[in-house]
């Protein structure tokens, strides 16, 4: 037997190893969560005399929708036409566009995306320039990633709480989206990271300068989104502590923002900032990191999507 | 199945009843986190009976769960992509016998799975616990065949990688004990 068959063969008995059942207190809450839940309304197709109304009406709308186009189409020649430079073109959203981690319903598979307008979308980009389309194109397909990167312009996260903008001029990924963080991340390095977070703690810089596990700048200050903020450099060497998976719960760690259900932590190996500031009186933290090779190239991206911040009320 | 789509609550939790330990061992493996799982299963359960007068082909019914349990799993990695694990970080231990050796192995596949994104996973759980062709897990997740093929050989080499490098660094740990 060979080296794969020897793989193959160990990660076969792996996976048969471990629960094959979902418990009874699991099974009886979906029961009952069935039950409490309505099913959506069934689409029944036209027949007879309805289907027939419904062809003619049909016909009616298309020749009045061509009316209009029509009607539009001569008055746009009437205009005159203007010279100079034409007007900032309209850059369009790739059709990976990323899924949000709130959302649910997009989960379904379906064989007709429809267009959405639910409050879970994406951060909606502005429209000033540069102006990418609206989220009109159909809805996000069921399969998740990979993410395709935001097209560059100007983006809004009404999620985030309180709202935040940002522009991007290329290369950069929307990871996740909460009410409590807006996860970016560039094209290039998947464990670079740029976090806009809500933070319930203060004093973090202050806390992270007097951390002796890890190398950091003294505290400055600086402008943030028009409003003063603090800010400090950390690094951790490679070896400060184990190397955590993203979900493993890393004790040694420094933890740049904590609470009940989630958690930053400074990699080792990687370099970053910590910028804290109040937005209308809520703690915002904002965390950017990537590893020491990637971090020189990472620093300019980040430094733009800082500059470009703005917590619009 | 019929009566299910047409909205009898009964007969689908005949399915649900017939269909969640299979859903649930496939979460598990995906996610590696029995709670999560478990949330995973009754949100595609729940979303399924919702969704299901949307469904087309009723034969396609086991299919369709499926590609509901992945996209439910994706979004649960995502969402808790920061929560505190209750994994343990594990520590190497030099191999001391053949039984010892065996928990090291499993051990490193945990380790080297772990490593793997979502959408890795999903397709060796199909494709090595479910024992679905690459053209059933491509029809399964709803990705192409060369998306599929894709995944499955980076998912390999990426495991292959971590596992070699414990092994390395057992070795360098025995030898420095």
């Amino acid at each position: 037997m060979n080296r794969g068959q020897d793989f193959d063969r160990a990660l076969r008995d792996w996976l048969a190893d471990g629960p094959t059942r979902l418990s009874p207190r699991a099974l009886a809450e979906t029961v009952s969560e069935i039950r409490a839940t309505p099913q959506r309304a069934r689409i029944q197709p036209l027949t007879g005399r309805r289907a027939a109304m419904s062809a003619w009406l049909a016909a009616a709308v298309a020749v009045t929708a061509a009316v209009v186009v029509l009607f539009i189409i001569v008055i746009r020649a009437q205009e005159p036409r203007e010279v100079g430079p034409s007007a900032a073109p309209t850059a369009q959203l790739a059709s990976g566009t990323p899924q949000l981690a709130t959302a649910t319903d997009s989960s379904v598979p379906t064989s007709s995306p429809t267009s959405s307008a639910a409050a879970s979308q994406p951060p909606s980009p502005s429209s000033s320039t540069p102006t990418p389309s609206l989220f009109a194109s159909p809805s996000p397909p069921p399969e998740l990633a990979p993410l395709d990167p935001l097209a560059p312009g100007t983006y809004t996260s009404r999620v985030f709480d309180p709202p935040v903008s940002f522009t991007t001029t290329g290369g950069v990924v929307l990871r996740g989206e909460r009410p409590d963080n807006v996860w970016l991340e560039p094209d290039f390095a998947p464990d670079a990271e740029f976090n806009v977070i809500g933070n319930d703690e203060r004093g973090v810089v202050d806390r992270l300068a007097r951390d002796d596990r890890i190398t950091t700048s003294k505290p400055f200050e600086l402008i943030v989104a028009d409003r003063p903020a603090r800010g400090i450099d950390v690094a951790a060497a490679p070896d400060a502590y184990p190397y955590g998976d993203r979900n493993d719960y890393v004790q040694e760690a420094v933890i740049v923002a904590q609470r009940a259900q989630w958690y930053f932590y400074l990699h080792p190996g990687a370099k970053g900032r910590v910028i804290e500031l109040t937005v209308a009186g809520t703690q915002v933290l904002i965390f950017y990191e990537a590893q020491e090779a990637d971090f020189e190239r990472f620093a300019p991206i980040a430094a733009d999507l800082l500059a470009s911040l703005e917590f619009p009320t | 199945m019929t009566r299910a789509i047409l909205g009898d609550e009964a007969a689908f939790e005949a399915l649900v009843r017939g269909s969640a330990d299979r859903l649930a061992a496939i979460a598990y493996r995906i996610l590696r986190d029995l709670a999560r799982s478990e949330e995973a299963v009754q949100k595609t359960l729940v979303t399924a009976w919702r969704e299901l007068p949307g469904l087309r082909d009723p034969d396609r019914f086991d299919a369709w769960l499926n590609r509901l349990l992945v996209n439910t799993c994706y979004a649960e990695a995502r969402n808790s992509r920061r929560w505190a694990s209750e994994v343990a970080v594990l520590h190497m231990l030099p191999a001391a016998s053949d039984e010892t050796s065996q928990v090291m192995d499993r051990d490193q596949l945990e380790r080297g799975f772990r490593r793997l994104s979502v959408e890795q996973r999903a397709v060796l759980v199909f494709h090595y616990y479910e024992g679905l062709t690459l053209v059933e897990v491509s029809d399964h997740l709803g990705i192409p065949l060369g998306t599929v093929k894709s995944r499955l050989h980076s998912g390999v080499a990426l495991m292959r990688a971590a596992l070699d490098a414990d092994a390395r660094a057992t070795r360098s740990g025995s030898r420095s004990a």
